[in-house]
C-alpha cells in the first residue's frame, strides 16, 4: 500500500524530468533544424539565382542580333523558363514580356512573392538595354521536398530523444526510488508495530480505572491515557496516509451531531489536562453523507490540532450548525504565509509541539473528496478557527 | 484668338524644324555622310537612353570634331567629322528630337504572339 504513494511520487518526478529533458531537446533541435532549414533553403534558392544568372546571359546575343538587323519588324526573344525586360541606363523601362510596373532595385537579385528577380547588366547597350530583368517563379517544389525530409528527421529524432530521455529518467531514478522504498518499508513496518502497543496500553488504562475506582482521578493514569490516544491518533494518521486514500470508503448517512458530541467526550481528557475551557454549539440531528473514519479524522484532526496548539488555561470552541462546523482555539495563530503552506503534506506551522505536519493535509484531502470547503483563520498569538462548509 | 496663335506657332516650329531637316538631309542622305540610322545605332549602342543620345549629338552638332565623334574609325576617315557643320539653337535641338524618335528601335520590336 505504501509502494503506490511513492509511485506517484516518483512518477511525478519522471514526468519533470521528461518535461525538462524532452523540452530542451526540443528547443534545441528545433532551433538548430531551422537554422540548418534556412540554410538550406537559402542555398536552393541561390542555386535557382545561378541558373537564372546563367539563363539571363543568353538574351544579351539576341539583343546584339536584334542591334544590328536591318529588319522593319523586330522580335522580342521570349523564353518558356522566364520572362525578362529591358531597361535602359537612366532604369527607363524598354520593352519585354514583364510588364513595366516592376521598378529596378539596386540589388543584382531580389525574392518577391514566390519569385525571383535577377539583374543582369548589359554594354554595349545593345537596342539602348543597359539592364536585362529576369524573373522567374521560385521552385517551391524543392523547398516543400527539404521541409518535409526536415519534419521527417525532427520527428524520428525527437522519437529517439523521448526513448533515450525515458531510459535515462529511470536509470537516474532507481536509487532514489531504491532508498524511498526502503524508507517506505521502514515506516510501514514501524506503523505495524506501535499499533499494536498502543491499543494495549489505553486499553489497559481503561481496565485499571474500571477496576480501581480510586484511580479514576489520577493524573498518572491520566497522562498515560492522554499520551496514548495522541500516539493512537499519529498511528490513525500515518495510516491514512500510507493508504494514499485508496482505501474503499463507505459513505452513508451520518447523524454528525451525536458523532461529534462522541468525539468532543473523547477529547474531553486533552482539555482536563490543559486545564482549556472547553464549550461547543452543536445543533441536533445535523445529517452528512460520509464515511465514518473519514469524518473521524477531520474531527479529530482539528481538535487535535486546536489542543496541541492551545495554551494551558486556554479555550477551544465546537459550533456545528446546518452548513458547517468550526473549531476554534485560543492558541498560537499562524501568519498568512503558514496559512498557505500548512495544507501541504508534512508541513507545520508550528514546531513547538510534536507531529508529522500531516493533520491538515488529511482534512483538506477529504474536504476536497467531499467537495467541501475549508476555511482557515488565524492571527499569530491570537488563535485559530477552521472552518468546514458543505453548503453554499 | 489662342487657336490661331497656337497654330501659327506650330506652322513656325514645323518649318524650322523642316529646314534644319533640310539642312542635314543636304548630306545624309546623299552618302556626303554617314545615314541616319547608322549613326543612331552608334550613339545608341554607346548612350543607351534618348535624353543621353540626345545631349551626345548636340554636343557634337555645337563643336564637331574627330575626337568627340563616335563613329568607327573608318568612318571618320572616309567622312572627316573636322568638316561638319556647327548646329546648335532650338531648331538644331528639335531636329535631332525628331531624328531620334524617327529612327527609335524599340517601337519596331514585338512579342511574337504563341
Amino acid at each position: 500500500m505504501w509502494g503506490t504513494v511513492l509511485y506517484l511520487g516518483e512518477k511525478r518526478s519522471l514526468y519533470r524530468f521528461l518535461l525538462i529533458y524532452i523540452g530542451s531537446s526540443f528547443l534545441l533541435l528545433g532551433v538548430g533544424l531551422s537554422l540548418f532549414f534556412s540554410y538550406e533553403k537559402h542555398r536552393l534558392i541561390d542555386h535557382q539565382y545561378s541558373i537564372l544568372k546563367a539563363q539571363s546571359k543568353t538574351i544579351i546575343p539576341e539583343l546584339r542580333a536584334l542591334h544590328i538587323s536591318q529588319e522593319t519588324d523586330l522580335i522580342y526573344p521570349q523564353y518558356k523558363e522566364f520572362k525578362s525586360a529591358i531597361y535602359d541606363i537612366e532604369g527607363d523601362y524598354l520593352f519585354g514580356d514583364l510588364p513595366p510596373e516592376i521598378l529596378l532595385f539596386e540589388n543584382e537579385q531580389w525574392q518577391k512573392n514566390d519569385m525571383l528577380f535577377y539583374l543582369q547588366s548589359v554594354s554595349p547597350y545593345y537596342m539602348g538595354a543597359a539592364y536585362i530583368l529576369i524573373q522567374k517563379p521560385i521552385d517551391l517544389e524543392s523547398v516543400y521536398a527539404l521541409k518535409v525530409r526536415f519534419i521527417v528527421f525532427f520527428v524520428i529524432s525527437m522519437f529517439f530523444v523521448t526513448l533515450i530521455s525515458f531510459w535515462l529518467g529511470k536509470l537516474f531514478l532507481a536509487p532514489m526510488r531504491d532508498s524511498i522504498m526502503l524508507l517506505d518499508n521502514f515506516v510501514k513496518d514501524a506503523t505495524h508495530e506501535i499499533n499494536t502497543p498502543v491499543t494495549t496500553i489505553l486499553a489497559n488504562a481503561e481496565l485499571l480505572k474500571s477496576f480501581h475506582p480510586e484511580l479514576q482521578s489520577s493524573r498518572e493514569l491520566s497522562r498515560i491515557e492522554t499520551s496514548s490516544r495522541r500516539l493512537s491518533r499519529i498511528y490513525d494518521d500515518l495510516a491514512y496516509v500510507g493508504l494514499n486514500h485508496q482505501r474503499s470508503r463507505r459513505v452513508e448517512r451520518v447523524n454528525i451531531s451525536t458523532f461529534i458530541k462522541e468525539r468532543i467526550d473523547y477529547f474531553q481528557i486533552f482539555a482536563d489536562a490543559k486545564h482549556i475551557e472547553f464549550t461547543n454549539s452543536i445543533e441536533d440531528d445535523i445529517s452528512l453523507d460520509i464515511d465514518k473514519e473519514d469524518l473521524t479524522r477531520i474531527i479529530d484532526n482539528l481538535l487535535g490540532n486546536a489542543f496541541k496548539y492551545s495554551r494551558a488555561n486556554g479555550s477551544v470552541e465546537v459550533v456545528l450548525d446546518k452548513n458547517n462546523l468550526s473549531i476554534e482555539d485560543s492558541g498560537v495563530g499562524m501568519d498568512e504565509d503558514s496559512k498557505q503552506k500548512v495544507l501541504h503534506r508534512f508541513v507545520r506551522a508550528n514546531k513547538s509541539e510534536g507531529g508529522f505536519g500531516l493533520g491538515l493535509s488529511i482534512v483538506s484531502d477529504i474536504a476536497k473528496y467531499y467537495d467541501f470547503e475549508l476555511e482557515i483563520g488565524s492571527k499569530p498569538n491570537q488563535g485559530t478557527k477552521v472552518s468546514i462548509l458543505w453548503k453554499k | 484668338m489662342e487657336k490661331i496663335v497656337l497654330l501659327l506657332l506650330s506652322v513656325v516650329v514645323l518649318f524650322a524644324n523642316e529646314n534644319s531637316l533640310q539642312q542635314c538631309n543636304e548630306c545624309h542622305n546623299k552618302f556626303s555622310a554617314p545615314p541616319y540610322k547608322k549613326i543612331y545605332s552608334r550613339y545608341l549602342l554607346n548612350y543607351s537612353s534618348k535624353h543621353r543620345v540626345q545631349k551626345a549629338m548636340l554636343d557634337f552638332l555645337s563643336a564637331p570634331s574627330r575626337e568627340k565623334s563616335i563613329m568607327p574609325k573608318g568612318m571618320k576617315r572616309r567622312f572627316n567629322p573636322d568638316n561638319h557643320p556647327v548646329f546648335m539653337g532650338v531648331d538644331t535641338m528639335k531636329a535631332v528630337e525628331y531624328l531620334i524618335e524617327e529612327e527609335d528601335v524599340i517601337k519596331n520590336l514585338k512579342i511574337e504572339s504563341k
